[in-house]
């Protein structure tokens, strides 16, 4: 390696891809021959130790290694895993690919450098060899990098035994505690009409992330359909249906960022109609935006049996979101009169505290989303003098310090998992776009991963991320990013789908066994009932085929009743469900596993009437 | 259905010969229901044989046969009922020339001919299924799509089943600041496209009476107006004419879930008449009310449901088709019995079609049901359960 030279770099495109140890022993010729077989038992020798490689494997990583049997002894040895080693390491080579590389700690400026380097490899089409883009690098940071030749090309729906090296490791540890900036997903929930989108549209303006020009020319628009005050609402409607009827249906998310944290808004609907489409804004954040119209009778309206304030808030606390901040929208409208506040305030606390918040999960800004006090810079009208609290924005950052604190601890110990959003291809034909959420882990260019259920392996080619849509050598717990892949099959690929690291493996079914905590419902829930499943994105028809025993909602392991007839309002239950449509299996984490993804609300006739933990999948 | 010739009388255990001639998939599900194991079957097939000694010489003629039925295939979906026998011998000399005794031979029912069915077992539900596909009132169709943003169902509902005619799916780019909002609009197009295109390959609009758009939010009424307007542009008769057809209804999902509520909601009630499957979802609606309002007068499972109507308290018995034409002969006429004698008490028993949703769902409830006249906390007391050692035995008191 360390003889490496120019020539041979020129050279290295020739070399082909190997598919048998045959084809390569004729590459060689005799002078390399017989260097090999010397080289060959010496390495051998040293791997006895490790199991999963084979005389070929050796073979290549020798010849990479330009003939250098430690070198080859080192890389192989990262490689493959040590016999009887214990379990913990089998989950993953992650961990061990980033932390035991000797590299000297990457400086900004290196890292900066590697990021460089990741678009001009976009061009180049043959990722076969990894160490295609390594032209301007240093001698020292090369050697790190060129560790591994690819495996072969992975056959359509064969999932990879090994798992591969990021291209240009980078220390997780050292880069979550030093290089990170706090991120946030938070989704903006609030019955429909309480100014949720124009309160993100605001944001996003104030804030620089869209531009006055097209702020101007979306109310030259909205006021030509006679829709003038939806205009910062249109920056996140952006369909033709919903801003005729201004409404918002789908989700959309956004990106900003401020000098203290990156931030990825979700919108959601509030209309009940697209409930489905809030769950799946709800799945993606961490905490929630609950937009509030405090205006004359209208925050009353949100707020009875049928507005969606509560079920929305109820949603926001089945699917474990920590923190609530309370956006008091349209404060304008009521003179920012404190009464209102504190009248408002008092009522939904008591709610908050009958689903289940603490009072320090909840935090009240007043503000108004259309004229902008409040939210970002903008400061508060003469007639607001008893608010001197942080600002919306503020209130987030604040947030986002402390949700990032403990979400990081799950970056290190625990497995990469991505929870797929969309799926979109390429002219390429085994390339595939997704775009989605990592849940846990970090994943970085190079390595490769499994996306259930199809079992596919696929190579990430490349991550790309933020509002400029940069492409990034890293991508950690909780971050939206958008991963190329390479090797994959994206017919065969869906939103709502999950990705793995290799070794670790989801299981998929069409029948689970989940602990159901019912809400107040005025149909109880029986054998065969149908139901409508949600896990983020996924939306399936179900049926609930057995009730097994009703459990102590405060210690689910202990049963109250083994008999269940009917499940009625306001219980927890042991309950067998089953999908209906039989045409493909969803992969599903039990609740153990992973808190966030383990977890499912169903619905029926039109109302969330019951959260689930996924206890088992057959 | 027509009933051509009838020789017999339909009562119990006589047994008759009906010449029938189906006409309509309903007329296969009556069929279905009504043909059992070893009732005999009488039609003509193209049937070839060899007759010479050494078995050269083969011979494929029109022959009249006459079998005894062993299996049955039936698929709503795609109208095929087709039955397995084995032939009998024949004392009359009509059918069964110079064919041995116990050859295997299946006949697949079609429209086009006549059959006779020989049936030694008629019981009242029999006679009722074959008396109403035999009269001559219109049997129209309810047409249904229930969509949602990128999924929709083309179904058609008739009297006795919820037959999923197609799954149109299209996954439509969520939508992203950078997304093209034209490429949006244009696989929406492309949707709703889809869905007409399915609307003129699937219905029959001489057959059908409603066709029932439901949808949450606006998407059925949209597509109402593509529908509308894609006619229009192609000068489509067959829907202009019949635009007052259409009924927009709005369900909370784009599932097949979504018509049962429609079928049950209120409002729509008055414009689906006192249909069938209407009238199945509502008194499963009903029933779950009841056990909801914990009011003691809904019960399921065979053992409460039978102490019931033992003690003559049943309202309305709902029971599936899969139990009412079970193939063990004991059990349909428990169950007959048990309807029987719930009707001489002034209750209703109303069977189940399990091609329904909401039969399908009573088939996962131990497939049978009862409302009650008036409430009977300790139904279920001393009735014997495996798990006996849990002493709260009451569903209801949950």
């Amino acid at each position: 390696m360390s003889q490496y030279d120019e020539e041979d770099y020129i050279n290295e495109d020739e070399i082909p891809e190997f598919h048998d140890e045959g084809e390569l022993d004729d590459y060689l010729n005799d002078e390399e021959y017989d260097l090999m077989n010397q080289v060959l038992p010496e390495v051998k020798e040293g791997m006895k130790d490790y199991h999963g490689w084979t005389t070929f494997n050796l073979k290549l990583a020798i010849l990479d290694t330009d003939f250098g049997s430690k070198e080859a002894l080192h890389n192989l040895r990262k490689h493959y895993k040590k016999k009887k080693n214990n379990v913990d390491n089998a989950m993953g080579n992650l961990k061990i690919s980033a932390a035991p590389t000797p590299t000297p700690s990457p400086t900004p400026a290196s890292l900066n450098k590697t990021k460089k380097s990741v678009p001009s490899k976009s061009t180049k089409d043959d990722i076969d060899i990894l160490s295609d883009d390594e032209d301007e690098e240093d001698a020292s940071s090369r050697h790190w990098v060129k560790e591994e030749v690819e495996e072969k090309i992975i056959k359509a729906y064969k999932r990879a035994a090994q798992p591969t090296k990021p291209r240009n490791p980078i220390d997780v540890k050292q880069y979550i505690d030093t290089q990170a900036k706090p991120h946030l997903n938070f989704v903006v929930l609030g019955h429909v009409d309480a100014g949720k989108s124009t309160l993100m549209g605001r944001l996003l303006y104030d804030i620089g992330a869209v531009d006055k020009n097209k702020i101007r020319k979306l109310k030259k628009e909205s006021e030509q359909i006679g829709k003038g005050s939806f205009h910062l609402a249109w920056v996140m409607d952006q369909t033709t249906e919903e801003r005729e009827r201004g409404v918002t249906v789908s989700i959309c998310t956004s990106d900003f960022k401020t000098p203290a944290a990156n931030f990825t808004i979700v919108d959601a609907p509030g209309h009940r109609d697209f409930v489905p489409n809030a769950i799946a804004g709800v799945s993606q954040a961490d905490v929630a935006v609950l937009s509030v119209d405090c205006g004359t009778d209208a925050f009353e309206s949100g707020f009875n049996l049928d507005g969606q304030t509560k079920e929305h808030t109820l949603l926001a606390r089945s699917m474990d979101i920590s923190t609530i901040v309370v956006a008091m929208n349209k404060m304008d409208t009521v003179d920012w009169s404190a009464i209102r506040f504190y009248q408002i305030q008092d009522e939904l606390m008591e709610w908050f505290k009958k689903i289940g918040y603490k009072e320090d999960q909840i935090k009240w800004v007043p503000l108004s989303g259309f004229s902008g006090e409040g939210v970002y810079k903008i400061p508060y009208p003469e007639e607001q003098n008893w608010y001197d609290g942080p600002s919306l924005v503020e209130t987030l950052e604040t947030v986002a310090t402390k949700v990032n604190v403990e979400s990081r601890k799950e970056v290190l110990d625990k497995p990469f998992i991505f929870s797929i959003l969309e799926v979109t291809t390429t002219k390429k034909h085994d390339e595939s776009i997704l775009a989605g959420k990592v849940e846990s882990g970090s994943i970085q260019p190079g390595e490769t991963i499994t996306i259930y259920p199809s079992e596919q392996s696929c190579l990430v080619d490349k991550i790309i991320a933020g509002r400029e849509q940069e492409a990034t050598s890293i991508a950690v717990k909780g971050d939206f990013v958008t991963l190329k892949l390479r090797q994959s099959h994206a017919k065969d690929i869906e939103g709502g789908d999950l990705c793995a690291s290799v070794g670790y493996d989801i299981k998929s079914a069409r029948k689970f066994k989940i602990r159901l905590s019912t809400f107040q419902m005025n149909r109880p829930l029986l054998p065969g009932t149908s139901v409508m499943l949600f896990r983020g994105v996924y939306e399936q028809p179900a049926r609930i085929n057995k009730l097994l025993t009703i459990v102590d909602p405060q210690d689910p392991s202990k049963v109250l009743k083994k008999k269940v007839k009917h499940l009625p309002s306001n219980q927890t239950a042991v309950v067998e469900i089953e999908l209906t449509e039989r045409r493909r299996w969803i992969p599903m984490v039990t609740i153990d596993e992973n808190k966030h993804i383990g977890r499912v609300i169903i619905r029926k006739d039109g109302r969330s009437v019951a959260t689930g933990a996924i206890l088992e999948v057959e | 259905m027509k009933l051509l010739n009838q020789s017999g009388s339909l009562k119990f255990k006589d047994g008759a010969a009906l010449q029938l001639q189906p006409e309509d998939k309903e007329d296969l599900f009556t069929l279905y229901q009504l043909i059992d194991q070893d009732d005999e079957l009488i039609f003509k097939k193209r049937f070839t044989s060899t007759v010479d000694a050494d078995k050269r010489k083969k011979t494929t003629d029109m022959v009249k046969l006459r079998i005894q039925v062993i299996s049955r295939e039936f698929d709503m979906k795609d109208e095929f009922l087709r039955y397995k026998g084995s032939t009998v011998e024949d004392d009359t000399g009509k059918t069964n020339h110079n064919i041995a005794a116990g050859k295997f031979i299946s006949y697949t029912i079609s429209y086009a001919f006549a059959f006779t069915l020989i049936k030694k077992n008629f019981d009242d539900y029999a006679r009722n299924i074959l008396k109403q596909a035999c009269t001559p009132e219109a049997k129209a169709d309810t047409a249904a799509i229930v969509l949602q943003e990128g999924v929709a169902h083309v179904c058609v509902l008739t009297a006795s089943s919820t037959i999923l005619k197609q799954k149109i799916e299209y996954s439509l780019p969520k939508k992203k600041t950078s997304t093209d909002i034209m490429k949006f609009d244009e696989k929406t197009e492309k949707f709703y496209k889809a869905i007409y295109t399915s609307i003129k390959k699937n219905y029959d609009f001489s057959k059908i009476k409603m066709i029932l758009l439901c949808s949450p939010g606006f998407y059925a009424k949209t597509l109402y107006d593509k529908i509308i307007a894609y006619a229009s542009e192609e000068q489509n008769r067959d829907i202009l004419d019949n635009e007052d057809m259409f009924l927009v209804a709005h369900s909370s999902t784009g599932y097949l879930q979504g018509i049962t509520e429609v079928l049950k909601d209120p409002v729509y009630a008055s414009k689906l008449q006192d249909t069938k499957y209407s009238r199945e979802a509502n008194i499963m609606d009903d029933f779950m009310k009841h056990l909801n309002d914990d009011d003691y007068k809904a019960w399921y499972g065979e053992k409460e449901v039978f102490k019931a109507a033992e003690m003559g308290a049943i309202d309305e018995l709902l029971i599936t088709d899969i139990l009412a034409r079970s193939p063990d002969l004991a059990q349909r006429k428990k169950y007959m019995d048990l309807m029987e004698s719930v009707e001489s008490t002034g209750g209703r028993a109303i069977v189940f079609s399990t091609l329904h949703i909401s039969g399908e769902e009573l088939d996962r409830l131990t497939g049978i049901a009862c409302i009650l006249q008036y409430p009977l906390p300790d139904l279920d007391e001393g009735l014997d359960y495996e798990d006996e050692d849990d002493e709260d035995g009451d569903a209801q008191s949950v």
